[in-house]
C-alpha cells in the first residue's frame, strides 16, 4: 500500500526549502538543513508553508549578509584576510571590493550627470567621426514619422538633414517640401549627401525655378556637371583644355558658371540651414548630437576650386582680349568677375564662403588694376589699387576673426587634453576591469603567473582611483566645449553661437586619439607623455604610502 | 565572550523558553510554538546566540524513519547565567514581561 501524497502546501514548502538549501551560502547552510528538517515534522500544511516562507526569507538574508561580507574583502578573496606578515599567502589586492565598487559607482555617477553624459557622448562620437549608431538612426526615423503624422514640415526638413540614409532622407525632404514649398532650399542641404550620391537633376531644377536670381543654385548645377575622374587631367593643369568637347560636361559647367556669375544675388542658405537645425534640435532634444552634427556639416557650399578655376579662365580670356587689342572687352570680362566676387562677399554667410569670395575678388581686382595700368588709365588704376588694398585689409581682418580659424592654440590644447584623458580613462578602466575579472574568476590561473598577478593586484588597488581622477579631469577639461554646446542650444539665433560650436566640435574631432596614430603630432605626443608620466608618479606616491602604512618601520 | 547581542523582546522570549527546561534539548519548531515566533524571526536569533557562544547545538541521533535528523538547541552553562541576568534586568526596567511566570 502506497503512502498518501502530502498536501500541495506542504509539498511546496519542502520543495522550496530543498531548493534554498542547495543554493544556501556554505557557512550557514546547516541552518537551512535544520529548517527543512523541522518542516517535515509540521502537521498542518499551511503552517509548514509559512514556516518554509520564513526559511526562504532567511536564505535571502543569508545571501545578502554573505554578499556584504564579500564586499568587505579584497577582490579574489572569499575568506577573512590573511594577517600581514603571515607569509606563504598569495599576493592579493588590499582594497575591499566595496571600495572598488564605490569608486566605480562614483565614476559612473559622474558620467551620468547631464554634463557628463554630453561629454562622454560627444567625445565617443568624435572617435567615430561623429557617425550615428543604428539605434540613433532609428530614433530619428521615429521622430520623422511623428512629424509626418503631425504635418510639421520644418521639423521633417530638420530630420531629413539628420537622416544619413539617402533614400529615407530624400523621402523626408520631398514630403517636407510638399507640405511647405518655401522649404525647397533644403534640397541644397541634401545635395550629394553622401558624397557619392548622384545629384538629383530635378532638385536642382526646382531650386532654380524657385530662386532664379540666386548665383548659388547655378553653382550647384555647375558642380553637378563635374565628373572628378574625367576632369582629373585638366584639374592638374592650370590651362583651359585644348579640346573642351572631350571633357565630359565641360560646356554645361561653363554655361552654368556664366549664369552664376551674372546672377544678381548670392545666398547659400547656410543661415537658414543653421537656424532650421537649431530650432529642430530645440524642439526634439532627443535627437543625438552626432546626427545634429551630421546635419550641421551636411549643408553644401560651393566648390571653391571650381569657382577659382572659372575665375582664372575668365581672367585669361580678359588677358587674351587685351593682347588682341580689345581692352574694352577685357575690362568687361574682369568687371563681371569682380562684381560676381563682390556679390559672393556680400552674400556669404560662413567664414569659408567669405574667405573664398575675398580671394576671387582679390584676383579679379588685381588683374583689373594691371589692365588699367597697361592701358594708361592711371586714375582708374589708382582707384582699383585702393579698392584692392581695402579688400586685402578686410580679408586679413576677417581671416584673423574667422571662427574656423579663430580656434586658438589653447582650444586645440584643450581638445587634445580632453581626448587624452578620455582615452587614458577608458584604457585604464578596461585593464582594471580585466584585472578584477582575472582575480575573481581565474584565481588559480593567475597565481601561476606571479608577474601578471602582481600587475592585476596593483591595477585592482589603484586603477579605480586613477580612473576616477581621470574622469573628473576629463569633465573639467571638457567644460569649454560644454559651454559652446550650451550657448548653441540657448542662443537666440543660429548665427551667433552656431559657428563657434561647430568649430569647437571640429577641433575636438580633429584631436581624437586615432588621428594621433595616423597623423602623429608633437603637441599630442607631449600631452600623452605628460599624462602617462603624471599617472606613473601618482601610482608610485600612492603605492609608497600604502606600503609604509601596511608594513611597520622596523620590518622594512 | 563572543559578540555583543542586541537584546530584543523576541530574544528575551526565546531565552525564557530555553530556560524553562535548561538542560533539555529543544527543537526549532517547538521553540517557535512556545514563543509564538515565526521561523524567519526565530532562526536569526538562534544563529546569533550560537555565534556568540551562548547556545549549544547538536543533530538528533535517531531521527524518525523517513525524516532527516533535526537540529537541537539548549543554552550553554555560561549562556544560562547570562540569559537569567538579561531577563532579570529586562524585567526590572519593565522592558519585558515573562510569559511563563517568574524567571
Amino acid at each position: 500500500m502506497s503512502s498518501p501524497q502530502p498536501p500541495l502546501a506542504k509539498t511546496v514548502a519542502i520543495k522550496s526549502l530543498e531548493w534554498a538549501v542547495r543554493f544556501w551560502p556554505d557557512d550557514s547552510r546547516h541552518w537551512g538543513v535544520a529548517l527543512l528538517a523541522e518542516t517535515h515534522e509540521i502537521a498542518q500544511p499551511i503552517e509548514a508553508f509559512f514556516w518554509a516562507l520564513g526559511g526562504v526569507s532567511l536564505f535571502l538574508r543569508s545571501h545578502l549578509s554573505h554578499l556584504l561580507a564579500l564586499l568587505k574583502l579584497p577582490p579574489g578573496r572569499t575568506t577573512a584576510p590573511i594577517p600581514v606578515g603571515s607569509g606563504g599567502g598569495p599576493r592579493l589586492p588590499r582594497n575591499p571590493r566595496l571600495v572598488t565598487a564605490l569608486i566605480f559607482l562614483a565614476v559612473v555617477s559622474l558620467l551620468l550627470l547631464p554634463s557628463g553624459r554630453d561629454a562622454a557622448r560627444i567625445t565617443a562620437s568624435s572617435w567615430n567621426g561623429f557617425g550615428a549608431t543604428p539605434g540613433e538612426i532609428r530614433a530619428v526615423e521615429r521622430l520623422a514619422a511623428e512629424a509626418q503624422k503631425a504635418g510639421d514640415a520644418r521639423q521633417l526638413a530638420f530630420l531629413a538633414n539628420c537622416e544619413p540614409d539617402p533614400a529615407r532622407s530624400k523621402e523626408f525632404a520631398n514630403h517636407a517640401v510638399q507640405l511647405d514649398p518655401s522649404l525647397v532650399w533644403i534640397y541644397a542641404s541634401r545635395y550629394r549627401r553622401p558624397v557619392d550620391t548622384v545629384t538629383d537633376a530635378q532638385w536642382i531644377a526646382r531650386l532654380q525655378d524657385s530662386d532664379p536670381d540666386n548665383a548659388f543654385v547655378y553653382l550647384l548645377e555647375a558642380q553637378s556637371h563635374v565628373d572628378p575622374d574625367a576632369w582629373s587631367r585638366w584639374w592638374s593643369s592650370s590651362i583651359e583644355p585644348a579640346h573642351p568637347s572631350q571633357v565630359p560636361g565641360y560646356s554645361e559647367w561653363l554655361a552654368a558658371m556664366d549664369r552664376a556669375s551674372s546672377a544678381p544675388r548670392y545666398d547659400s542658405y547656410s543661415l537658414r540651414h543653421a537656424e532650421l537645425t537649431r530650432q529642430g534640435w530645440a524642439k526634439s532634444p532627443n535627437v543625438p548630437l552626432s546626427l545634429v552634427t551630421y546635419s550641421l556639416w551636411s549643408h553644401i557650399l560651393p566648390d571653391v576650386g571650381l569657382v577659382w578655376r572659372y575665375v582664372d579662365l575668365r581672367i585669361r580670356q580678359g588677358q587674351s582680349a587685351l593682347a588682341a587689342g580689345h581692352p574694352l572687352e577685357a575690362e568687361q570680362i574682369l568687371l563681371q568677375i569682380s562684381s560676381f566676387a563682390q556679390r559672393m562677399v556680400d552674400g556669404s554667410q560662413t567664414d569659408f564662403e567669405r574667405l573664398s569670395a575675398f580671394e576671387v575678388a582679390r584676383r579679379s581686382k588685381k588683374n583689373l588694376r594691371d589692365l588699367y595700368t597697361q592701358t594708361g588709365r592711371i586714375a582708374d588704376a589708382r582707384a582699383t589699387a585702393a579698392e584692392l588694398s581695402e579688400l586685402e585689409t578686410a580679408k586679413e581682418i576677417h581671416w584673423r576673426n574667422a571662427n574656423r580659424f579663430r580656434v586658438s592654440t589653447h582650444v586645440r590644447g584643450r581638445a587634445i587634453l580632453v581626448q587624452s584623458l578620455a582615452f587614458a580613462a577608458l584604457l585604464i578602466a578596461l585593464f582594471t576591469l580585466l584585472s578584477l575579472v582575472l582575480l575573481e574568476m581565474l584565481r588559480s590561473a593567475w597565481r601561476r603567473f606571479p608577474r601578471v598577478g602582481w600587475i592585476a593586484c596593483r591595477l585592482a588597488d589603484f586603477g579605480p582611483a586613477i580612473v576616477l581622477v581621470l574622469a573628473a579631469g576629463f569633465l573639467l577639461a571638457f567644460q569649454p566645449f560644454a559651454l559652446a554646446l550650451e550657448q548653441y542650444r540657448s542662443a537666440a539665433s543660429a548665427s551667433t553661437a552656431g559657428p563657434d560650436f561647430v568649430s569647437q566640435l571640429y577641433v575636438l574631432g580633429a584631436a581624437q586619439p586615432l588621428v594621433y596614430l595616423s597623423q602623429p603630432s608633437l603637441q599630442a605626443a607631449l600631452w600623452m607623455a605628460l599624462i602617462v608620466v603624471l599617472s606613473v608618479i601618482a601610482l608610485v606616491i600612492i603605492g609608497r604610502n600604502v606600503w609604509r602604512r601596511a608594513v611597520p618601520a622596523h620590518r622594512r | 565572550m563572543g559578540i555583543r547581542l542586541r537584546i530584543s523582546r523576541q530574544t528575551l522570549d526565546l531565552l525564557e523558553a530555553l530556560l524553562l527546561q535548561p538542560s533539555h534539548w529543544h527543537h526549532g519548531y517547538a521553540l517557535s510554538q512556545t514563543t509564538g515566533l515565526a521561523s524567519g524571526t526565530l532562526y536569526p536569533i538562534l544563529m546569533r546566540l550560537d555565534k556568540s557562544g551562548w547556545l549549544e547545538t547538536r543533530w538528533e541521533d535517531t531521527p524518525a524513519p523517513g525524516h532527516p535528523p533535526r537540529h537541537l538547541y539548549r543554552l550553554s552553562g555560561n549562556g544560562r547565567e547570562w540569559a537569567r541576568e538579561e531577563l532579570r534586568s529586562a524585567q526590572q526596567t519593565k522592558f519585558w514581561k515573562p510569559a511563563h511566570g517568574k524567571v
